[in-house]
């Protein structure tokens, strides 16, 4: 059997039996990643020496009998944004050009203590704002299934790495769908975990509020897996909390019957191509086979998703990237004055989709406008949260789609401001203001690109949103084969 | 929902300039035309969305993290990696920061 296009699981039962070694795994990972990544671009940094000295460190380990963990030696990527102790950190964007991360993020610690290999760190719109990896100062990182399509954003580079069979797994930070839209987009399965359930502590915040270390993983094993070593409660984050649980794997397998499933009746009613009608209907045909039983809620509050979003996420954006001045760190610009310094470092250093929020979020902080922009949005925030823990007292989970539609062709959505965003953030949304976990598992229909399909569940109950979506997946899986 | 009562921006009712300043931006005048385009459509969009939550007396506080989150304990640390923190900085003098010139020294 090749060691190309294996699962996680798998790659950690061949190295448990030595099949192979964490070396010959991760220079055939790297070598592939160095060959295709100067026309995937889902890599900003690799580091070779770096990565065959820790897998060398692994086999060594294992060969005394001293393996770690069950995924020790497993090469993964990481996000630039999430901090790395000694490498180049860039968030996508120019105004940190030159900053090298003086810690390892907490999520990071937890992998290489572990025993994981790190691989590099992967491309990404700018500061996490975009939802094609388009944005990113780095270029662009394309589709692995199609080049001529977006990889998905934010996290898109992480997405691409392990669908490209780059990387075994890869963490990426999911705000508003970051980690679940490219996972969608490029035939991964993609975890936005519970709000406070993988600490933050070395991730770039963008809107701390809605922020999360998300994983990116080619079956729902996988995720379960890595969920279990990232889950931890953490002293230096103080918004994160211990998860209840400690297996997510145990419930995998499972029956699932007489489980009820939410489906929202105004998603149904948006704009969604074919592909994705298809793939909710499968969805939908699937659990029911299971036993489940679907219930068909509504839910007026999620049509507001957007606007709560945007205006929410940029505000806080506004505020966390006025940090960025190239004064302390980053890119310093030369001027006459600190006013000067100050202005040219940031207009030349953020890209304009930052530059965009960044006023937006001002103008929703004003003294002027909060109270009709800022304010209402945290009150609908408030009331669509309440409105979620409603649905969720009658359904175990909701089902929805990840995306309104399959990936997009390059340079398709560059500037709209309510093309792009409206329908994909109205999906992924609503998880992100309510801090509810949400796993997205790509659904294939012939030779179509791939789209995805979200389960979003109670705070805490990831297991459970595993084990749905794993009947999912071998359903999909099946109806690929026949 | 009375239409009427919806705020409806316009152009004029943003400083583009004044917000650009504050947040320490520069902007083109292409630049400033389409934001100001942006934010208009954006503040629109989001005021006639969000009409019914002007309501004051909705409940305003929500915590993602549903509170219950556990502080740690105040430990006071000697910081011992400025070394670190000075690597990254664009403009070191005798082991601090050296940052551009804010005081005019009173001359002004």
């Amino acid at each position: 059997m090749s060691i190309a296009n294996r699962s996680l699981w798998q790659h950690a039962k061949a190295l448990e039996t030595k099949e192979y070694s964490s070396l010959e795994l991760t220079l055939s990972l790297m070598e592939k990643a160095e060959k295709e990544n100067p026309d995937l671009n889902a890599y900003v940094t690799l580091c070779r020496e770096r990565a065959l000295m820790e897998a060398k460190n692994s086999d060594k380990r294992r060969s005394l009998g001293n393996a770690l963990s069950f995924i020790d030696g497993i090469p993964y990527a990481v996000k630039d944004n999430i901090s790395v102790c000694g490498l180049p950190l860039s968030c996508g964007s120019r105004i940190l050009e030159g900053y090298v991360s003086p810690y390892d993020a907490s999520v990071v610690s937890a992998f290489s203590n572990a025993g994981c290999v790190l691989l590099g760190k992967t491309n990404m719109d700018e500061f996490a704002m975009g939802t094609g990896t388009e944005s990113s100062c780095f270029g662009r990182t394309k589709n692995p299934i199609d080049a001529r399509y977006v990889a998905g954003g934010s996290s898109g580079g992480s997405a691409a790495a392990v669908a490209a069979d780059q990387a075994v797994f890869a963490l990426g930070s999911d705000t508003g769908g970051s980690v679940r839209q490219p996972a969608a987009y490029c035939g991964t399965v993609g975890l936005r975990p519970t709000y406070s359930a993988i600490s933050r502590y070395g991730l770039v915040g963008f809107a701390p509020s809605l922020d999360t270390v998300g994983i990116i993983t080619g079956c729902v094993r996988d995720s379960a897996i890595v969920f279990g070593f990232a889950a931890s409660y953490d002293a230096a984050d103080a918004t994160c909390r211990r998860h209840p649980e400690k297996d997510f794997t145990k419930e995998l397998g499972n029956g699932v019957k007489g489980m009820r499933i939410a489906l929202i009746t105004q998603t149904e009613e948006l704009f969604l191509t074919d592909d994705v009608r298809k793939a909710l209907s499968a969805s939908e045909k699937v659990l029911a086979d299971c036993g489940v039983k679907i219930v068909r809620l509504s839910l007026p509050e999620i049509s507001n998703a957007y606007a709560v979003y945007y205006t929410l996420s940029s505000a806080e954006a506004s505020s966390n990237l006025s940090r960025f001045d190239g004064v302390r760190y980053g890119r310093r610009a030369t001027g006459s004055d600190i006013d000067e310094i100050l202005l040219k470092a940031r207009s030349e250093g953020f890209g304009e989709e930052v530059k965009r929020r960044i006023l937006f979020g001002a103008l929703a902080l004003s003294k002027e406008h909060r109270g009709t922009l800022y304010e209402s949005a945290l009150r609908a925030r408030a009331k669509l949260s309440l409105a979620l823990d409603g649905v969720l007292e009658e359904a175990d989970a909701i089902l929805l789609p990840t995306s309104s539609s399959c990936a997009y062709l390059a340079g398709e959505r560059k500037h709209a401001l309510f093309d792009a965003y409206t329908m994909d953030d109205l999906l992924c949304a609503p998880a992100s203001l309510a801090g509810l976990p949400a796993i997205s598992l790509p659904y294939v229909s012939g030779n179509s690109m791939p789209v995805g399909i979200q389960l979003m569940g109670r705070r805490f109950s990831e297991s459970a949103l595993f084990s749905l979506a794993e009947k999912l997946e071998k359903a999909f899986q099946e109806e690929a084969r026949v | 929902m009375n239409e009427e009562s919806i705020k409806k921006f316009t152009a004029a009712d943003f400083d583009a300039d004044a917000l650009a300043e504050q947040v320490r931006l520069r902007l083109s005048d292409v630049e400033k035309q389409s934001f100001l385009d942006d934010m208009c459509d954006m503040a629109n969009y989001v005021s006639e969305r969000l009409f019914e939550s002007r309501d004051g007396s909705l409940v305003i506080g929500f915590s993602a993290a549903k509170n219950a989150s556990e502080l740690r304990e105040d430990e006071p640390k000697l910081f011992e990696r400025a070394e670190e923190i000075l690597a990254n900085a664009p403009h070191v003098k005798d082991g601090y920061i050296a940052v551009p010139q804010i005081m005019d020294n009173g001359e002004n």
